[in-house]
């Protein structure tokens, strides 16, 4: 996959390294020195450049086709079933108050 | 940690935040619009029972996951002799010549540069039904990883927490679940025209 460029710096990466690194590359999971030299053998590299250009547009792609939105029943669902926890909730911060002073105090409301 | 009112809306609100992804990895794992909505509200009541042992309120979107995951997992156990049953591990069979498989090899052919960039020409022309269809045909596993990672963004770490493996297994899987799903692309590819003579002229196994 070599085309045929020779790099003299020092740190300078082969295809194959910049290739095993392809996809935590793509993912931004290598870290800051290993993404410098990645980008700088894509910088010389048609070859490899064409490859993580084609990864690049194929995880956007697949990204926007599988994305979801939640349906409208979910999400009225799902807000009855959170305003009955805080319901639940405020019972329980009340019960745990002292009997005196039922109602507001600033402290309960810090978790 | 005390459930309070205050950390009554931080559930709330990170539940809100998390909706449609939520929904959209149930609506993945179950394949079933129904079964989804019921996930997830199953593993929202379940994430509220479970709030007060969370320490770690920066971690919950990947905490709020495993739940899901774990959800679905006991769901799926409950019916273990239906016809829906998967296996749930990393034996599922897969066909991705063991990780290896590259579309982007495949489409990359000294017969096909005469077209221009046939690369980048397959990725416009693919359709979203031909993209869904793909990763709903992945093993369970595969499919998750791809799925957090790919289309909702997590990073290792965070897919690593939520499915409760170590991140060399997460790294694995979505090498094999990419793999997997870009050979179903692959084959798939003769239909939409693109590669017509590079699917007749390749095999396919
Ligand atoms: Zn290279």
């Amino acid at each position: 996959m070599t085309d045929g460029k020779k790099n003299h710096d020092t740190r300078a990466i082969d295809c194959a390294e910049a290739m095993r690194q392809l996809f935590d590359y793509l993912d931004g999971e290598v870290e800051a020195a290993a993404h410098e030299e990645i980008h700088r053998h894509l910088d010389g590299c048609r070859s490899c450049f064409s490859r993580v250009e084609f990864e690049k547009a194929l995880k956007a792609r697949v990204r926007k086709a599988a994305r979801s939105r939640a349906p409208d029943s979910l999400k009225d669902r799902l807000d009855v079933l959170i305003r009955g926890f805080a319901v639940a909730g405020e019972a329980a911060a009340r019960d745990r108050e002292p009997k005196t002073r039922a109602g507001k105090d600033p402290r309960k409301s810090r978790g | 940690m005390e459930v309070t009112a205050d950390s009554g809306a931080f559930f709330a609100g990170q539940v809100r935040g998390a909706m449609d992804s939520l929904y959209g990895a149930a609506l993945k794992l179950t394949r079933n619009a129904g079964e989804a909505e019921d996930l997830v509200a199953e593993a929202v009541g379940r994430a509220w029972s479970a709030f007060q042992s969370l320490e770690d309120r920066s971690r919950f979107r990947p905490w709020l996951f495993r739940i899901l995951t774990n959800t679905y997992i006991d769901r799926y156990r409950k019916r273990r002799d239906s016809p829906a049953m998967e296996s749930w591990d990393d034996s599922g069979a897969c066909d991705d010549d063991d990780g290896n498989f590259s579309l982007f090899e495949r489409l990359h052919q000294p017969f096909l540069l005469w077209w221009g960039n046939p690369e980048q020409e397959y990725v416009n022309k693919l359709l979203r039904e031909d993209i869904n269809r793909a990763i709903d045909a992945l093993p369970a596993v595969f499919r998750l990883a791809v799925i957090l990672i790919d289309v909702e963004g997590f990073a290792y770490r965070e897919a690593a927490e939520a499915l409760g493996v170590p991140v060399n297994t997460v790294r694995s899987r979505l090498k094999r679940g990419r793999a997997c799903l870009q050979k179903a692309l692959w084959k798939h590819a003769g239909d939409i025209g693109v590669t017509k003579s590079a699917t007749e002229g390749a095999s396919l196994r």
